[in-house]
C-alpha cells in the first residue's frame, strides 16, 4: 500500500513523498478542498451564466440578492432544498435516486489528476552549482503516470447518469433523452480521445505534468495543434451536453429530456454535475493545449501565480462555454452525427497519422506546415460541401429528423 | 525494441490483404451495376500474385522476431514462421481462393450491391487463413482464427433479406461465440499453468511436467478446450450442430468457403498445434490419453455424419454432413499425428496435407456445380438435380466425379486421402479406427450414388413444386465456372492417377514441420 | 493493506458477477456488470499494472457496457417480458461451468498444499504457493505502464496486433454490410 500511495502523490511535495500520517491528513484535506471549491465554481456559475446571458441579451439579470447578485445561488439552494421531492410511479427507485450522484461524481473525480499550479526546483549539476534548468513539479491529488488516460476512462462514466436517470424515469421524454445521451456522447468520445492523442504523440508522455512542462517549455500546444484543440474543444461541448449539441435534453422537443421527472435537489445535482462538467472540461482544454498553470514564466513568482494564471485561463474558456450556448443554435440529431462521425473523426485520424508521421520520420518542418494545411483542407472541403449544398435543389429539411439512430444514416432508409 | 520484421516472408499475405482494400476501394470508385466483375479480377489477382509467387519464391525464416529472445540456447518465442509446411498451406489456400473467387462470380453477378464487401471479407478470411499456418503462439493462433471466423459469421448472413440466410449467420454466430469463449478459456488456463503463450516454451515446460505439479491438470483442462475451439472449426462432434443449417442457410460460394478455407484453418492450426503442443503433451501425460479423447470423437463424428447424411434431399445440407464425415476423417490423421513418433508424424501429416489438397480441390468443383445449378433452377433440392446428365452432361460430369471422390472411389484423389490417413492410423495400430473409417467409406458411397442415380438415371422433372420452369434447359454456365471445373476435374483425376509428385509435395511440406526446432 | 485491499475488491468484483447473472432486469444486470468491471480494475491498479485498469474502464465500463445499455433501452425489456420468455435453465451448462469451476478451485488449493519438489534445474528447494498469501504479489517483473505495453504489443505481439486490426476492419465491414438499410 506503500508504494500506491507513494505513486499516486509521488507529484505532490505539499508534505512530502514520504506516507505519514500527515502525509494522508494532507491529502485527504486537498481532496475536501477541491471538492469545496468545483462546487462553490460550480454554483457560481450558475449565476455567471444567467448574467453573462443577461448581458448578452442586453438584460440585467439576477441583481437582487447580495453584491450584483452573487448571493443569488445560496437562495436557488434554499428553494431546491425546501422544495417537495417528488419521485414518481413506476419508475426503478434505485437507479432513479443514484443517477444524479453518478452524474456529478465523475466529474469531479476526473479533477484530482489536474495540475491546478506548481513549483520550479533548480537542477544542480556535479559540482553542486545550478545549473540554470529547472524541473516543474506539478501539483495535484493523484500524479497518475496515464493520467491523459485516467481522464478519457473517468469522462466516459459521465453518461451513465443522464442514460440511467432517462431509463429510470420511466417516461418517454426522459427514455429518448437518455437514448440521444448516449448515442451522442459515445460518438464524441472517440474524437474527443483521439484529438488527444497527437498531443500525447508530441510530449510523449501520459502524465499531464510533462504536458504542461512541455508546453511551457517550447510553445503551447494550442498552436501546434490547432486542429485537436478545435475538435477537442467541440468535442467537450457535446460531452457536456451543452448548446449547440444539447441535444439530451432539448426543451423544445422533450420538455427537459433526461431530467424531465426530476425535482428538488435531485434536479439540482444534475444541474451541478452540468457545470461540473464544464468547469472539467475548461480545466482539460487549459492544461493540454494552453499550458495548464503556466503563462511565459510568470509562474515563476510562487505557486500562487500559478493557482491565479490556472483560474484565470479556465474562467475564460467558462465563458466561452456561455458565450457560445447564447450564439449558436442547436443542431439537428443527424447533423450532430455527421459532424461528428462523418468530419471530426476523419480529420482526428489524418492529424494523427501526420502528426506521428512527422515525428517517426524526423521531419519537424511537417508539424509546422500541418495545422495550416490541415485548416486550409478543412476549409476548403466545408467550402465544396456548401457549393454542394446550394446546388442541391432538395431542400434538407424535407428529410424527416430522425430521433434516434447512429451515424444518422438509418432515418431516410426506413 | 527493435524487432526483425523480415515482411519478405509475408508478402504473399500483404498481397492478399492489398488485394482486399482495393476490392473495397474499387467497389466505391466504380458505378453501380458496373462493379462485380472488376472488383472480382481484382481479387483473383491479388490471389494468384500470392500463389506464384509462394510456388517460385523462397519463404525460409521467420518474420517478426524479437532478436536476442533466442539468446542462450533458449527457444524462440516470438515470431511467425514461414516452413515449408507453411508454405504449402499457403499454397494450397491461396490456390483454393482463386477457386472461390472464381465460382463466386456467377453468384455476385446476380447481386446488385455489396460486391466489394462479399470480396472483401472472403480474402480477409483467407488472409487469416494463411497467416494461421505459421503461427507460433497461442495469441496469435487466436487473432488468425478469429479473423476467419467473423468473416465468416457474417459472409454466412450475407444476404440478410433471406431467412435462413439470416437464421445461418445467427446460429453460427452463437455457436461460435460460445466456442470461442472456450478457446479462450482454454488459452486462459494454459497460459494460468505455464505463464506462456508460446509453443515452444510450452512444450520445453511439457517436458518437464513433473515440475508444475498439480499446475498440469489446468494445462490438460486448457488443452481439452482449446481443443474443441479446434474442433468447432473443422465440425467435429459435439461441435458440429451448427454445420448443416449454416451450410444450407448460408450463400453458396460462402458455403463453399465454409468447407474448404474455414475448414482448412482448423485443419492447419490442428496441425501445427498437434505436432508442437498436442504430441508432446501427450509424450508427457502419463494416464490422460489424448489419443483416446480425439479418437473417440474421430469415430464419433465419422459415424454420425456418414449416417445423417443418408435421407438429405438437399444437396448444401448433404455435403454439411459429408463434410462432418470427412471431419472424422481428418480427425484421425491427427489422432495418429498426435500418436506418432517423429517419423509416423510425418506420415500422418502428409497425408493430411494431401487430404487438404484433394479436399479443396473436390469441394470447390462440387460447390461450383451447385452454384450454377442453383442460378439456373433456384433451389438446391433434389428434383433439381433429376436428369441433369442429359440437360447438361460436362456439369453433371464433373458433380458425378466430386462426388466419387468425396465418396473416396480410386482413382479420385479423395480416395487416396483416405486411404493414405488410414494407413497412417493403422501404422500407429489404430485398427478400430481404421477399420470404422473403411466401414464409414462404404456408407457414404451409398448416399453419394444415390445423388449420382438421380443425376444419370432419372429424368429432368418438369413442373416439380421446387423447380422453376426452364429445368429442361441446360444449365448456363458461364466461363468462370467452366475454368473451375476443368480445373477440378484436372485435379481430382490428376492427383488420383499421378498422385506421386503431389504426395512428395505434401510430404516434403510435413518434413519441414517435423524439423522446426 | 494492499493485500486487504486485493480481496476487498476481488469479493465486490465476484459479488457483482452474481447479482449481475440473477438480476431479472437487464438493466440492473448491465450496472452490476460495470461495478465487477471496475473491482477489476482496481486489482489491476493493485498489481501496478495502471494501464491496463484504466483501459479497462475506458473499453468495458465507458464505451462497450454504454452500448449495452444504449441496446436494452431502445428494446426497452422490462422485468414481466424477460420472465415470460426467460431462457430455459441449461442444467448442463452448469454442471460442466461448475466443475471446471471446482476443478480449477481445487488445483488451486491442492497446488497450494503440495511441496513442489526441488527445481529440476538448479536442484534448489522450492516454495510452495500459498493459498491465502499474506502479501499477494505484486505482477510480473515489468510494471503496467503505457510505455512498457507498448513496448510489448509494438515488440513480441506485432502480429496478433497487426491482424487485429484488420479483424475490426472486417467488422466494421460486417456491421455495415448486415445493418445499413439501403446499400448505394
Amino acid at each position: 500500500m506503500g508504494d500506491l500511495l507513494t505513486t499516486l502523490g509521488s507529484g505532490l511535495p505539499l508534505v512530502g513523498a514520504e506516507v505519514t500520517f500527515w502525509w494522508v491528513m494532507g491529502r485527504i484535506g486537498l481532496v475536501l478542498l477541491l471538492v469545496h471549491v468545483l462546487l462553490i465554481v460550480g454554483a457560481l456559475m450558475v449565476w455567471a451564466e444567467r448574467r453573462v446571458s443577461a448581458w448578452m441579451q442586453d438584460r440585467l439579470g439576477p441583481n437582487r440578492v447580495g453584491p450584483e447578485g452573487l448571493l443569488q445561488p445560496l437562495a436557488d439552494l434554499g428553494k431546491f432544498m425546501f422544495k417537495e421531492d417528488v419521485v414518481p410511479k413506476h419508475t426503478s427507485k434505485w437507479m432513479y435516486m443514484l443517477a444524479p450522484a453518478i452524474s456529478l461524481v465523475p466529474a469531479m473525480v476526473t479533477f484530482a489528476v489536474i495540475p491546478f499550479t506548481g513549483s520550479y526546483e533548480p537542477i544542480y549539476g556535479a559540482d553542486g552549482q545550478p545549473t540554470g534548468e529547472y524541473i516543474t513539479q506539478s501539483w495535484q491529488i493523484a500524479d497518475l503516470n496515464i493520467g491523459v488516460l485516467y481522464i478519457l476512462a473517468i469522462a466516459s462514466l459521465g453518461v451513465y447518469g443522464v442514460t440511467l436517470g432517462g431509463w429510470a424515469s420511466n417516461s418517454k421524454y426522459s427514455l429518448l433523452g437518455g437514448v440521444r445521451a448516449s448515442a451522442q456522447m459515445i460518438s464524441y468520445e472517440l474524437s474527443l480521445g483521439l484529438a488527444v492523442v497527437p498531443v500525447v504523440l508530441m510530449v510523449s508522455s501520459l502524465r499531464l505534468g510533462d504536458i504542461i512542462a512541455y508546453q511551457a517549455d517550447t510553445v503551447w500546444l494550442l498552436f501546434t495543434q490547432p486542429v485537436a484543440f478545435f475538435i477537442f474543444l467541440v468535442a467537450s461541448y457535446a460531452e457536456t451536453n451543452r448548446l449547440p449539441f444539447d441535444m439530451p435534453e432539448s426543451e423544445t422537443e422533450l420538455v427537459a429530456g433526461y431530467h424531465t421527472e426530476y425535482s428538488s435537489m435531485k434536479f439540482a445535482l444534475f444541474f451541478l454535475a452540468e457545470y461540473t462538467h464544464m468547469i472539467v472540461g475548461a480545466a482539460l482544454v487549459v492544461t493540454l493545449f494552453c499550458g495548464g498553470w503556466t503563462f511565459f514564466g510568470l509562474e515563476q513568482l510562487g505557486w500562487i501565480m500559478g493557482v491565479l494564471i490556472f483560474a484565470a485561463k479556465t474562467t475564460f474558456f467558462l465563458f466561452a462555454f456561455i458565450w457560445v450556448r447564447w450564439t449558436l443554435p442547436r443542431f439537428r440529431y443527424d447533423q450532430l452525427m455527421a459532424l461528428g462521425w462523418a468530419w471530426f473523426l476523419p480529420i482526428a485520424l489524418l492529424n494523427i497519422v501526420l502528426t506521428g508521421g512527422a515525428l517517426a520520420f524526423d521531419q519537424d518542418w511537417v508539424l509546422y506546415i500541418l495545422p495550416v494545411a490541415l485548416i486550409a483542407a478543412a476549409v476548403i472541403a466545408a467550402w465544396f460541401k456548401y457549393r454542394r449544398d446550394l446546388d442541391n435543389d432538395v431542400p434538407k429539411l424535407e428529410r424527416a429528423p430522425q430521433l434516434v439512430g447512429v451515424a444518422g444514416s438509418g432515418g431516410e432508409e426506413r | 525494441m527493435n524487432i526483425d520484421l523480415n515482411l519478405h516472408l509475408m508478402l504473399p499475405e500483404l498481397i492478399v490483404l492489398a488485394a482486399a482494400l482495393a476490392a473495397i476501394v474499387t467497389e466505391l470508385l466504380l458505378p453501380a451495376g458496373r462493379r462485380a466483375l472488376p472488383v472480382a479480377w481484382t481479387c483473383f489477382a491479388g490471389l494468384a500474385v500470392a500463389f506464384v509467387m509462394l510456388l517460385v519464391g523462397d519463404y525460409d525464416g521467420r518474420a517478426m522476431r524479437v532478436p536476442g529472445d533466442a539468446a542462450e540456447g533458449a527457444p524462440l518465442i516470438t515470431g511467425w514462421i514461414s516452413d515449408g509446411f507453411s508454405v504449402f498451406c499457403r499454397q494450397v489456400i491461396a490456390f483454393g481462393g482463386m477457386l472461390l473467387v472464381l465460382l463466386s462470380m456467377p453468384y455476385t453477378r446476380r447481386m446488385d450491391k455489396g460486391h466489394g464487401e462479399f470480396y472483401g471479407l472472403l480474402l480477409f478470411a483467407l488472409f487469416g487463413v494463411m497467416l494461421s499456418s505459421g503461427v507460433s503462439d497461442l495469441l496469435s493462433f487466436f487473432v488468425c482464427l478469429e479473423l476467419v471466423t467473423i468473416s465468416a459469421f457474417i459472409m454466412a448472413a450475407f444476404k440478410r433479406n433471406d431467412l435462413r440466410s439470416a437464421e445461418a449467420g445467427l446460429k453460427y454466430l452463437v455457436i461460435g461465440a460460445a466456442s470461442t469463449a472456450l478457446l479462450l478459456l482454454g488459452i486462459g488456463f494454459i497460459y494460468g499453468a505455464t505463464g506462456t503463450l508460446s509453443f515452444d516454451l510450452i512444450t520445453q515446460q511439457l517436458g518437464d511436467i513433473e515440475a508444475l505439479g498439480p499446475k498440469a491438470w489446468l494445462l490438460w483442462i486448457g488443452l481439452a478446450l482449446l481443443l474443441s475451439g479446434l474442433l468447432f472449426k473443422i465440425g467435429g462432434v459435439p461441435f458440429q450442430v451448427w454445420m448443416p443449417d449454416v451450410y444450407q442457410g448460408a450463400p453458396s460460394p460462402v458455403t463453399a468457403f465454409l468447407s474448404t478455407a474455414s475448414k482448412g484453418v482448423g485443419l492447419i492450426l490442428f496441425i501445427r498445434i498437434g505436432t508442437a503442443l498436442l504430441a508432446p503433451a501427450e509424450a508427457a501425460a502419463g494416464g490422460v490419453s489424448l489419443v483416446a479423447v480425439l479418437g473417440t470423437v474421430a469415430v464419433v463424428t465419422l459415424l454420425f455424419g456418414t449416417l445423417a447424411a443418408i435421407p438429405q434431399k438437399n444437396i448444401k445440407r448433404l455435403l454439411a454432413y459429408s463434410s462432418i464425415g470427412h471431419a472424422g476423417y481428418l480427425l484421425m490423421g491427427i489422432t495418429a499425428l498426435v500418436k506418432a513418433s517423429e517419423a509416423g508424424q510425418v506420415d500422418a501429416a502428409s497425408a493430411l496435407l494431401f487430404y487438404l489438397l484433394a479436399y479443396v480441390v473436390t469441394n470447390a468443383t462440387a460447390f461450383a456445380v451447385i452454384v450454377l445449378v442453383s442460378g439456373s433452377l433456384g433451389t438446391h433440392e433434389h428434383p433439381a438435380y433429376s436428369g441433369l446428365a442429359q440437360r447438361s452432361p460436362f456439369v453433371a460430369l464433373a458433380m458425378c466425379l466430386a462426388l466419387l471422390s468425396l465418396a473416396g472411389v480410386p482413382p479420385m484423389s479423395g480416395f487416396f486421402g483416405k486411404f493414405l490417413i488410414l494407413r497412417a492410423a493403422v501404422n500407429e495400430g489404430m485398427v478400430f479406427i481404421a477399420f470404422v473409417g473403411a466401414v464409414g467409406v462404404v456408407i457414404s458411397l451409398y448416399f453419394y450414388l444415390l445423388w449420382i442415380k438421380e443425376m444419370y438415371f432419372k429424368a429432368p422433372r418438369e413442373g416439380a413444386e421446387a423447380v422453376k420452369a426452364g429445368s429442361l434447359k441446360p444449365v448456363p454456365v458461364s466461363v468462370p465456372a467452366l475454368v473451375v471445373l476443368v480445373i477440378g476435374i484436372i485435379g481430382m483425376l490428376g492427383m488420383g492417377i499421378a498422385m506421386g509428385p503431389f504426395y512428395d509435395w505434401a510430404a516434403q511440406a510435413a518434413e519441414s514441420l517435423a524439423a522446426a526446432p | 493493506m494492499t493485500t486487504a485491499l486485493f480481496y476487498v475488491f476481488g469479493a465486490t468484483a465476484l459479488a457483482a458477477a452474481l447479482l449481475a447473472v440473477t438480476r431479472k432486469n437487464a438493466v440492473a444486470s448491465a450496472i452490476w456488470l460495470i461495478v465487477m468491471f471496475f473491482g477489476l480494475a482496481a486489482n489491476y491498479v493493485l498489481m501496478e499494472a495502471w494501464f491496463v485498469a484504466v483501459v479497462q474502464v475506458l473499453v468495458y465500463a465507458g464505451a462497450i457496457m454504454v452500448l449495452f445499455l444504449f441496446v436494452i433501452m431502445l428494446l426497452d425489456l422490462r422485468t414481466e417480458v424477460l420472465e415470460s420468455t426467460a431462457a430455459p435453465r441449461l442444467p448442463a451448462v452448469g454442471v460442466i461451468a461448475a466443475l471446471l469451476f471446482l476443478v480449477g478451485g481445487g488445483i488451486a488449493v491442492h497446488s497450494a498444499s503440495l511441496d513442489p519438489g526441488p527445481d529440476p534445474q538448479t536442484g534448489e528447494a522450492r516454495q510452495a504457493a500459498a493459498l491465502f498469501p499474506d502479501e499477494v504479489a505484486t505482477g510480473p517483473e515489468i510494471e503496467g505502464t503505457a510505455e512498457n505495453i507498448g513496448g510489448e504489443i509494438f515488440g513480441k505481439w506485432i502480429l496478433a496486433f497487426e491482424v487485429t486490426s484488420v479483424l475490426l476492419l472486417g467488422a466494421i465491414l460486417g456491421a455495415v454490410i448486415l445493418t445499413k438499410r439501403r446499400l448505394t
